[in-house]
């Protein structure tokens, strides 16, 4: 029988609404370490809602969330969370900040400007750069990145202060066939060589049938939770989506 | 010729206020161009105006007018950019148009209370007083400590506002600091370039100095060199050849932006 651990993420009964509009109703999860799980459902269902639940973005009405033991209200410890955002990066391309600037600002907790003019022995981002296969680009602005090299820039930033959970909303969406092979398989070294927790929301079942370890499918409540293989079960997709859906495999 | 200049006070005084302007105006303005307020700066000098008006019906220091108005008039677009209710780009138009007809209907109902609305449109960097300088230096003292302490934080707030917030910013105290900054800016600048140049000085050397794709750090300093080369440039043509000085300065920080612009092209 295997030992549980105290959870990294403990979700409680979690209901959530947008004035009389019900978004959750009443979702409990829990995240261990080393899970690779991947939250999926339609959209509208609830995933975003909930990952800004997760992250304090939203205020808790119903329910409770801790991360790593302690009210989500009270959390500080925020360098051991790994966040990339869905649409990251909404600036546009003359934006002035290097990849650099983009990475250090990780290190939430030294002087950028003593570190960037050499005046103060700040930590090294290398070991990020190195996990995301980003060390060539440097000296690059974020602007003129591929959507792509974006993701794998954040990823490395959430990498920086080594964190134990990491949070990724639809990370690549809008990204290209090839870029999205080589980010799972990043993802994958994360989860199985360093670690490292990885909570992946996409509405893409393939993906997270694919990549993942364990699904949760949400639709304002869970319908599913179990091994990410089972997502090409007829009936769970039935449950997610209606009786009207019919999973296709992609080609 | 240069000479000749310093054996006057006043325009010794208008060019320390200048340099001074020169750093103040593009850091705080950096800010604002990446987190797309490029605007904000020209709302508030007109909210300032209103303030000036005021002060004038209750017979006040100006500079206290000018700041009180834009401080509150900055907090009031804060509050209701937070409130999700109105878009943000309308919130500008909104405080814009009214402060400005607020002003002028203020000043048509005041009997007796005559004020040239020009000078504070316009400014005059030649009639700094020693007060100007005291206020222009403090807030180049605050401004810098806040920029220094908050850089990582407001980097990261131009960046991505939830990024910031899971990275443990306190994003709304620091989007408040930064808006009474702005604000304090722009109210100590109004009397000397005017609410309708101010915020070009803040805006069009950041401009200029993006067009050098480089970190954020060097545009940064990069916007300086170029804000104090349209001041020193502007300042003495102006006193040259007898032309507005707030003016002349925003044409050059115009000609810096648009050869930062062509010499860029390629890139």
């Amino acid at each position: 029988m295997q030992v549980m651990e105290q959870p990294i993420v403990k979700i409680k009964d979690l209901s959530y609404w947008y004035a009389a509009e019900p978004i959750l109703d009443r979702v409990s999860l829990d995240l261990s370490k080393s899970d690779y799980i991947g939250l999926v459902g339609p959209n509208g269902s609830g995933k975003s809602t909930l990952v800004k639940l997760l992250l304090g973005l939203l205020p808790v009405k119903s329910g409770s969330v801790e991360l790593f033991g302690q009210p989500v209200r009270q959390f500080s410890e925020w360098q051991r969370i790994g966040y990339v955002p869905q649409h990251v990066f909404r600036g546009d391309r003359a934006f002035p900040a290097t990849v650099r600037e983009v990475v250090e600002s990780g290190h939430m907790s030294e002087n950028s400007i003593l570190c960037q003019l050499g005046l103060s022995k700040c930590e090294p981002i290398t070991h990020a750069l190195q996990t995301a296969g980003i060390e060539h680009l440097l000296g690059r602005r974020i602007g003129e990145l591929s959507g792509g090299e974006r993701q794998r820039v954040f990823i490395a930033r959430a990498l920086v202060s080594r964190p134990e959970l990491l949070i990724l909303d639809e990370p690549t969406a809008g990204i290209d066939q090839a870029a999205q092979e080589a980010f799972y398989d990043l993802l994958e070294t994360l989860n199985k060589k360093h670690g490292i927790t990885i909570l992946l929301i996409s509405h893409d079942l393939e993906i997270i049938a694919h990549e993942a370890k364990t699904a949760i499918c949400l639709n304002r409540g869970i319908v599913y939770s179990g091994p990410a293989k089972a997502l090409h079960d007829e009936e769970v997709i039935k449950r997610l989506f209606g009786s009207r859906v019919q999973h296709i495999d992609h080609v | 010729m240069i000479t000749d200049f310093f054996q006057y006070e006043f325009l010794t005084r208008a060019l320390i206020a200048g340099v001074l302007l020169g750093i103040l105006a593009p850091v705080v303005g950096q800010f604002l161009v990446v987190r797309r307020f490029s605007l904000l700066a020209d709302t508030l000098s007109h909210v300032s105006l209103l303030g000036v008006a005021l002060a004038v019906f209750f017979k006040l220091p100006i500079f206290f007018g000018a700041l009180g108005s834009s401080i509150l008039g900055g907090l009031g677009m804060e509050f209701l950019r937070r409130s999700g209710k109105v878009m943000s780009e309308s919130i500008l138009a909104l405080f814009l148009s009214g402060s400005l007809a607020s002003a002028l209907v203020l000043l048509a109902i005041s009997d007796g209370v005559s004020i040239n609305l020009l000078s504070y449109l316009f400014g005059s960097i030649t009639t700094v007083t020693n007060t100007d300088l005291m206020i222009l230096s403090l807030l180049l003292f605050v401004t810098c400590i806040f920029i220094f302490l908050g850089y990582r934080k407001l980097f990261l707030l131009a960046l991505d506002e939830d990024l910031a917030r899971v990275s443990g910013v306190s994003v709304d105290k620091y989007n408040v600091l930064f808006i009474l900054l702005a604000s304090a800016v722009v109210a100590g600048s109004i009397t000397i370039v005017g609410a309708l140049l101010i915020g070009a000085l803040m805006i069009v050397p950041v401009l200029a100095a993006m067009q050098w794709r480089r970190s954020f750090l060097t545009t940064l300093l990069l916007s300086i060199v170029i804000a104090e080369g349209s001041v020193l440039a502007g300042f003495f043509v102006s006193y040259r050849l007898d032309l507005p000085s707030g003016a002349t300065i925003v044409l050059f920080s115009l000609i810096e932006f648009l050869v930062s612009y062509l010499g860029n092209r390629k890139n």
